[in-house]
């Protein structure tokens, strides 16, 4: 995959096949600590030791049986080959915690790639699931919450294309003005 | 071989580094893990990759390769074409994929 943005979107729609309400999206840039963690955080049916055991190979079985895709094992990878790890968390009827952390500065970490394009991207496809997404930059933290959103728009059952474009800008405006703030002087 | 006669002969888009066009090629290297990249290709390479963020040119100017080919039909990142520009690394996007690049630069007779 080509940057880290899209291994974000597969393992959140991992999430929402495992049957979870909630999604939360976390994203911490720490370029002063040379760290980059991603989490996605669900409240799913969660997966026992075997099929958490069957996730994390990439052989483990084939496309019919399979409940998941290759997210796990190429986000691993990914992480891996950037001087990082991935690590879950997961309990049965509770959901699941996937963390990634990278080296931030290391050469072979993709970029981040379009975080808004993500969030928007599962808005668009599961309405009926909230995604709580969280930036970090150093010091800086940014929250959205899609109930936001949709206490807004009560009588609709989907995002009009327009609040999703909306959204899309606001996530990236946003995203800019952490990266962009001058640490207070003390 | 110049980067300039290179580009006559092969069917690339310049998309940066117009002012490194003078480079001499010497052999090519193709590669896609930036960390290995940096330590196998050499000097006056022409560098043949799928990746298109930043980086690489930052790995480019470090090995001093002669030119970039960017394969795959893959778009060259905004941030990536300033870069090079500052630094006179000139880019090129292909459609091709990297092997069908390569039959290409040995028919040109770069070894």
């Amino acid at each position: 995959m080509r940057d880290l943005s899209l291994h974000l979107l597969d393992l959140a729609e991992n999430a929402i096949r495992a049957e979870a309400t909630l999604v939360h999206v976390l994203v911490e840039e720490s370029p002063s600590s040379n760290r980059l963690k991603l989490a996605i955080i669900d409240n799913g049916k969660g997966m026992s030791p075997e099929f958490l055991a069957s996730v994390k190979s990439p052989f483990s079985t084939t496309r019919t049986t399979r409940k998941v895709g290759l997210g796990i094992p190429l986000m691993k990878a990914t992480a891996e080959r950037s001087g990082g790890n991935l690590t879950i968390d997961s309990t049965l009827g509770k959901g699941t915690t996937i963390i990634t952390e990278l080296e931030y500065n290391h050469i072979d970490r993709p970029p981040l790639g379009r975080v808004e394009d993500t969030i928007v991207s599962l808005m668009s496809f599961h309405h009926g699931i909230d995604i709580h997404f969280t930036y970090r930059y150093d010091a800086k933290v940014f929250e959205f919450h899609t109930e936001e959103i949709k206490a807004i728009y009560t009588d609709l059952d989907y995002y009009p294309t327009e609040v999703l474009a909306w959204v899309k800008t606001y996530l990236l405006e946003n995203m800019e003005e952490q990266k962009s703030q001058i640490p207070n002087q003390a | 071989m110049k980067v300039s006669e290179m580009l006559a002969g092969a069917e690339l888009i310049q998309v940066a580094g117009e002012s490194g066009n003078g480079n001499e090629i010497k052999g090519a290297y193709i590669g896609d893990l930036l960390s290995l990249v940096m330590s196998r290709a050499l000097e006056g390479n022409l560098w043949i990759t799928i990746q298109a963020h930043e980086n690489i040119v930052a790995v480019a100017s470090l090995v001093e390769v002669s030119a970039i080919v960017v394969a795959e039909g893959i778009r060259v990142e905004a941030g990536t074409i300033e870069k090079a520009n500052e630094l006179d690394i000139p880019i090129f996007e292909s459609i091709a994929p990297a092997f069908e690049l390569a039959k290409t630069m040995i028919g040109l007779g770069i070894q």
